[in-house]
């Protein structure tokens, strides 16, 4: 059995005993430390009390000098951009447990911010960056779920209001105009191919396939083993006859670059690695730029660097924003060379340290990491602006006017920091803090200058769920909290003024909420279901789909990917039109959203599964409130789907199959190995 | 599949823990502290620690670093740990954590022969499983060594390296695949 000579073989890997000694010893002696006093007290201990009453002194005399400037603070109300410069406010307990216990339903207040002002370049600028950081205490993050504290049993929030269903204007109003809706049939002007699945329309989120309606760029391993580096892109003609015109290779074995992810615009691709070179702490994103116009000798035109591992990274048109998760380690600052705790960015115009004022440090931080978010012009490679704060990225939320970052939570909390973009402009425009943790991308939305979120916290092992709106300067304004005790978030569908979500122990509710009062939203209603939706799409008017993963509610047994669609045309009681088992798989295949492709005005839906013995490419529609299985075809783990004209490709590691969509037919598969070899 | 069951029993097990009363809540919390102080932490647990950044950072004078920092680390939380499994997964967390900001070159490393040191000619056979582990993507050997050496499931993986269990399933699937190929004759 694997599991016993694997043990065995770890056997023989033992620490020294002379290391156990030495680390044994130091776990024995750690009381001795204070003990010092003990040894020299005749000595010392004057001099000690006399160190301890000008320590005392001296702090009594900062905490006065400082509160002048507090009452200033919480008087102000307005915060505009230019006056970012937010001194030292009230934090209140740095211990957030004794938060709990005091009004659940207030709101955290905003931490500290501190914009350096500076404009010379050499170190001294970052001396106050420098001396902010080495004053943090990173290892507070281990108390994540350990909160001591009187616990009087489960707090039932749960308001189910009856209403009155929307009137027809509303749902269809929303439907249109709203910036969270996102649907593949919604393009602007009228290609007749899809595009990759995004959150928010109009906002292009990298993929490692993308097409332009004539060629087709897929993004995969050269050869066939399955974790070397020989990255790769595959130029194909996409129609009746698909060629395989050229293979890009955009990195080499034996040199640090992974590939991620890519964009495309304009017969240009900008391509997304990992460098990881032999220090952790400088691993950095490698952006190349490459100009496909020819597709048969596509070149390169630009390479940029960022600091940080990929997080993410989104387009508006031809500006690229970038978020890097930029770790920072005590082992190497050095005082004398910002570029040890400060993020760097190379492009075309900038060459190392971001600018000190891009730079914001939060007292409270407890993430050894920089969140870095810069923005870059696609057509010339060069940076337009960057915006740094310390601390970890948990999800990431895009619109056209907006990023917002959510962090890792901690002691039930995490924090939440609010991005204006414009054009590549990037300014830093609030933060806050949150009860509880997202859990991805769709957990955040913006709309009609508000940002809603759902979230889940834990308290003792209980988790619950939580519906929160914050304002412009992200304050809460409104919240439904507690909901659904010992469930978690699973999936989350905002859509203009109603918000869908769906929680999971052992059956999966739904629940619509109504958040056209911002200052009280109100469940609208909940279904319950078994097993759990993974995503959640619009499809078309008055439906939402869902897929995700049935569960037996008796044995919790997991019973494969599940497709499922309901009826929202009144929220106030959504139904269950239809669902869909797929027996026998287990996991939708490279697990996120951009791997699902639904398309309402075409009436087509694509999942690539996991089974146990390959994976298969499902195809679906809906026809009278049923699903039904126009055929499935094998894939590989990364796969993606999409059309053009009446071609459906499916894209996987090492071919492209093309299915007929009038019929549902297999026409054809360009295997890559065998058209290169 | 058993996963969602365990799933289900752990938040079981810990609301049945925390509801029943009062007296029974501060018995365990008692007895728990024996057992969280670092020296008995350290006996039971250090060469779990050890096993793991080695296995991480394919490097012994890196691992007996990573467990010094790992305890030490540890020395400062260890009052709030509630039970066996806590203490267990908090060390593995911080290990996880120590061994991310050590400087190793893992990836470089994949596909290079272990160090000629750390085995003796007898024990090469034993330690073909291992070699072949340790040829795996860092995220992949880590998943395995969880899962199979500590045995935690993949909720518990989830947890241990914050993030969520399809990623932990799909690390699992990968490297068993690998290591199918390169083991042959195991039945994984």
């Amino acid at each position: 059995m694997f599991k016993d000579k694997y043990d065995k073989s770890l056997n023989n890997i033992s620490p020294d005993g002379y290391i156990k000694q030495k680390v044994l010893l130091k776990i024995k002696n750690r009381n001795a430390d204070i003990g010092f006093f003990g040894r020299r007290y005749v000595k010392v201990s004057f001099a000690a009390a006399l160190c301890l009453v000008i320590a005392l002194s001296s702090f009594a005399v900062w905490r006065v000098v400082k509160n002048p400037f507090d009452n200033k603070i919480n008087n102000e109300t307005k915060i505009t951009e230019s006056e970012l410069d937010l001194q030292n406010q009230n934090v209140g307990s740095q211990k957030p447990n004794e938060e709990i216990n005091s009004q659940p339903n207030v709101s955290k207040p905003a931490d500290n911010d501190h914009k350096i002002h500076s404009n010379s370049s050499d170190y001294n600028t970052y001396r106050k960056i420098y001396d902010k950081i080495s004053k943090l205490d990173f290892y507070s993050y281990y108390y994540d779920d350990i909160i001591f504290e009187e616990f009087d049993g489960m707090a039932d929030a749960e308001t189910i209001v009856p209403s009155s269903p929307p009137t027809s204007g509303t749902d269809k109003d929303s439907f249109k105009g709203d910036s969270d809706f996102s649907d593949s049939s919604n393009k602007p002007s009228s290609p007749n191919f899809s595009n990759t699945t995004t959150q928010v329309k109009d906002v292009d989120e990298a993929d490692i396939v993308k097409t332009d309606g004539e060629y087709i760029y897929a993004m995969s391993k050269l050869k066939s083993s399955s974790y070397g580096n020989e990255d790769g892109i595959r130029i194909i003609k996409a129609g009746i006859n698909p060629q395989l015109i050229s293979t890009i290779q955009i990195s080499e074995v034996g040199t640090s670059l992974y590939a991620n992810e890519m964009f495309l615009y304009n017969k240009k691709l900008t391509v997304f690695f990992e460098d990881y070179n032999s220090d952790y702490e400088k691993i950095s994103t490698v952006v190349k730029i490459y100009d496909v116009s020819n597709p048969k000798k596509p070149k390169i035109i630009s390479t940029l660097r960022q600091s940080g591992s990929y997080y993410s990274s989104r387009m508006i048109q031809d500006k690229i924003y970038l978020i890097t998760d930029n770790r920072i380690s005590y082992d190497y600052f050095d005082e004398k060379k910002p570029e040890t705790y400060v993020p760097s960015i190379y492009a075309e115009n900038h060459n190392g340290v971001v600018k000190a004022d891009d730079v914001y440090i939060q007292d409270y931080c407890t993430e050894a990491r920089y969140s870095v978010v810069a923005s870059y012009n696609m057509s010339n490679g060069c940076l337009i602006d960057s915006c740094s704060i310390l601390g970890g990225t948990k999800a990431l939320y895009c619109s056209l006017n907006n990023i917002v970052i959510a962090g890792y939570a901690k002691s039930q909390f995490s924090k939440v920091v609010r991005f204006a973009i414009n054009d590549g402009k990037i300014d830093l425009s609030a933060t806050g803090e949150i009860k509880g943790g997202v859990l991805n991308q769709f957990s955040i939305s913006e709309h009609n200058g508000y940002f809603r979120f759902v979230t889940t916290d834990r308290i003792l092992g209980i988790s619950r769920n939580n519906l929160l709106i914050l304002d412009g300067k992200l304050k809460k304004v409104g919240s439904i909290e507690n909901v659904a005790p010992n469930e978690e978030v699973k999936s989350v569908h905002f859509m203009g003024d109603t918000a869908y979500f769906v929680t999971f122990r052992q059956t999966d509710p739904l629940f619509s909420v109504d958040l056209s009062n911002v200052k009280a939203p109100k469940i609208l209603g909940k279904l319950k279901i078994p097993g759990f939706s993974e995503y959640l799409f619009p499809y078309g008017e008055g439906k939402l789909l869902g897929v995700g993963l049935e569960i037996d509610e008796e044995t919790g047994e997991d019973l494969g990917v599940k497709l499922s669609m309901f009826d929202i045309s009144n929220p106030a009681n959504v139904t269950e039109l239809d669902k869909f088992v797929i027996k026998g798989s287990y996991s939708i295949a490279d697990n996120t959203h951009k791997a699902i492709f639904y398309d309402s005005k075409r009436n087509l839906i694509g999942v690539p599964v996991e089974v146990y013995d390959g994976n298969t490419y499902y195809l679906f529609s809906f026809k009278d409130n049923k699903f039904v299985k126009n055929n499935a075809f094998p894939c590989h783990t990364t796969t993606r789907g999409l059309y053009i004209d009446d071609i459906f490709y499916i894209v996987s590691d090492y071919f492209i199959e093309l299915i007929d969509l009038t019929k549902f037919k297999f026409i054809d598969v360009l295997d890559f190995y065998l058209s290169e070899n | 599949m058993t996963h969602f069951l365990q799933k289900n029993e752990t938040f079981y097990s810990l609301e049945k823990y925390y509801l029943r009363g009062g007296m029974f809540m501060i018995k365990e919390k008692e007895s728990i502290f024996e057992a969280a102080l670092p020296e008995t932490a350290f006996e039971k647990y250090a060469d779990m620690v050890y096993r793991l950044a080695f296995v991480r950072t394919k490097n012994r004078a890196d691992s007996d670093d990573i467990l010094q920092e790992v305890f030490m680390r540890y020395m400062k939380v260890y009052e709030k740990m509630e039970t066996e499994e806590h203490i267990k997964a908090t060390l593995l967390k911080i290990t996880v954590n120590c061994s991310n900001s050590f400087k190793t070159s893992f990836w470089q490393k994949k596909t290079d022969a272990l160090d000629e040191n750390i085995m003796t000619e007898d024990e090469v056979s034993d330690t073909y499983v291992l070699e072949q582990v340790l040829k795996l993507p860092l995220k992949y050997r880590t998943a395995i060594h969880l899962h199979y050496y500590c045995g935690f499931s993949v909720d518990e993986i989830a947890k241990i390296e914050k993030s969520n269990s399809s990623t932990i399933k799909t690390h699992l699937k990968r490297a068993r695949e690998i290591l199918k190929k390169t083991l042959k004759e195991e039945d994984l």
